[in-house]
């Protein structure tokens, strides 16, 4: 089988005789021969998977198949539980944590006939823009060994890019699937909120959390998506409104789209590398067909503002749950209750987490609550008003994915505030709910460049088509890195 | 706004994380710049929502179905007895 393998790969070893067996043992010569250096993968399954892979190829001899992801191997990042299995969200504080229930989202691939091989590397807690802080291992970025592969979801998007499996799962609660997936040159996909269930997902944010695919391609992002999407009764903030079904484009027209540039996703702290890149992607728009509208979002740049307000005041609501009562690190001698929190708090978790722990509790205390978390909240409802207002005019904004090129490994790890930069561009889809997809969109010295669209809510069909057409049309998508 | 080191063990306290007196020092220098970054936001004139009439919310059945991994839950539990976790008192 190929090294860097799509779907259709996959589907054409079945095609031509290869068993699940086969192909998911292939997946984990893959990763054997490359994880070592590249540090994507915290835990294999590889026994339940080869079982679940025998038991597949039975299924499929006596004439049972299953759509486009049957017999399909996966990872997915360590923040989704498993039954029986242990998830540790990147933390020492759930170093033996057991799922107790398999995450909706794992449950449906599973349905769907995927084989999950294990467990992808992320920032803990997802907290994070280069998976940096893991408490477990560093993750490289197989386009260049010296520079991140962005985060949170990182060691999936690795799992990926290094070609160890075609498609997998990440999380994304301010870009922590489009960021990583600009860095390694992947399509990275993050729904509408409300249209992928949480339930089984380690909650970050709850208001801003979705799952989501990373593919080489729309429509391998697509189809992971069908899987994922659609009400669940263990998840209320899910919607009951159907997916809309989705058939992709025979051409590269655009004709007829109307693509918004916001300046504001173009000015101060914009790499000029990067400027580039996307200035010709917006030329192969234009050449497809599509009418470039310049737009304003006046409050795009007070949007990171309110993320990192929002953010660590869920999130330190969230995680008030890892107190050594039920599960995880428990460091109880010596004297009671508070004190045991405390001691496991401090030694269970990474100084990232513990800043952002700190910051949500500063901003919703008493005497800055107002001037922060409220203000925060009055700014994400205008700015949404804004963004769905602009959809009148526009079918899809386009921006970079990152306002910077991969960085280097260590680069930010002592200056948080350069970290959370990372996350200019893509914020403002969390915030206001609406669903975003980065796509390959060139390379500046070596290194991938990442185009990030984004449509009105529910609008997922509008950003695979656009997306899809665009891929017609160029050939980044296409490109792999070199394999050592 | 003024991040001392006060305000930091305070808020250590209220997070309930337990840190040495480098941490807290170093996390005042980290915080500083974040704090001031995210204080930005004071700078726009925004407003507070109207009440909204709700989009009224699907209600399932009220019916119980016992949880399926009950023993998988308390096998997590760091102390138990009588499938129940143990834990220190609050009076102590």
């Amino acid at each position: 089988m190929t090294q860097f393998p799509t779907l259709t790969d996959i589907h054409q070893a079945y095609a031509e005789g290869a068993s699940v067996v086969d192909v998911v043992t292939d997946s984990y010569t893959a990763i054997n021969t490359q994880d070592k250096k590249l540090g994507a993968v915290l835990s294999r399954r590889q026994e339940q998977a080869l079982s679940e892979a025998q038991a597949a190829d039975a299924r499929r001899k006596n004439g049972q198949k299953l759509g486009p992801l049957d017999g399909v191997p996966m990872i997915v990042k360590d923040n989704m539980t498993m039954a029986g299995e242990i998830t540790t969200a990147a933390s020492n504080i759930l170093k033996n944590y057991v799922g107790v229930q398999t995450a909706t989202a794992v449950e449906r691939l599973q349905s769907a006939g995927a084989i999950i091989l294990g467990k992808a590397n992320l920032d803990e807690f997802a907290m994070g823009a280069s998976t940096e802080n893991s408490a477990y291992q560093v993750t490289k970025n197989p386009w260049d060994e010296t520079k991140v592969p962005g985060g949170s979801s990182g060691g999936s998007a690795v799992s990926v890019a290094a070609g160890y499996v075609p498609v997998s799962l990440g999380s994304d609660t301010g870009g922590s699937i489009r960021q990583p997936a600009g860095f390694c040159n992947l399509v990275g996909f993050k729904p509408t909120y409300g249209r992928v269930s949480r339930s089984g997902l380690i909650a970050l944010a709850s208001s801003l959390d979705q799952i989501g695919p990373f593919a080489h391609t729309v429509e391998d992002a697509a189809a992971v998506y069908e899987a994922l999407a659609g009400c669940d009764h263990r998840d209320a903030t899910t919607s009951a409104r159907p997916v809309t079904p989705w058939t992709a484009p025979t051409d590269g027209s655009l004709k007829g789209i109307r693509v918004g540039v916001p300046k504001e996703f173009f000015q101060d702290g914009l790499d000029s590398r990067v400027k580039k890149v996307i200035d010709e992607a917006l030329t192969e728009f234009e050449a497809a067909g599509a009418q470039i509208i310049d737009v304003s979002l006046p409050l795009a740049p007070l949007a990171l503002a309110a993320y990192y307000i929002l953010l660590p005041a869920e999130a330190s609501a969230n995680l008030a749950r890892f107190d050594g009562v039920r599960y995880g690190l428990s460091e109880r001698d010596g004297a009671g209750l508070r004190e045991m929190y405390s001691r496991t708090r401090g030694k269970g978790f990474g100084r990232e987490v513990q800043r952002r722990m700190m910051i949500g509790t500063f901003v919703l205390s008493a005497g800055y609550g107002d001037a922060y978390y409220h203000q925060a909240v009055r700014l994400r409802r205008s700015l949404t008003e804004q963004l769905h207002q602009m959809f009148d005019q526009v079918d899809v904004l386009l921006s970079p994915t990152s306002p910077t090129l991969p960085f280097d490994l260590g680069a930010r790890t002592q200056d948080p505030l350069s970290m959370y930069l990372a996350d200019l561009y893509t914020v403002p889809a969390n915030l206001a709910g609406i669903p975003a997809l980065s796509l390959p969109a060139g390379f500046a010295e070596g290194l991938p460049v990442g185009l990030q669209l984004m449509a009105a809510a529910w609008n997922e069909t509008t950003l695979f088509s656009v997306g899809a057409a665009y891929q017609h049309r160029t050939e980044w998508h296409t490109k792999n890195p070199p394999r050592s | 706004m003024q991040i001392t080191e006060s305000l930091v063990k305070n808020l250590a306290e209220l997070a309930r994380i337990e840190l040495s007196d480098a941490e807290v020092h170093s996390f005042a220098d980290q915080l500083r710049p974040v704090l001031d970054f995210v204080g930005q936001i004071q700078q726009a004139e925004l407003t507070d929502a109207p009440v909204d009439e709700e989009a009224p919310v699907p209600l399932r059945a009220d019916e119980v179905h016992p949880f399926p991994n009950q023993a998988g839950i308390i096998q997590q539990a760091p102390d138990a007895q009588a499938g129940m976790w143990k834990v220190d008192s609050v009076q102590s």
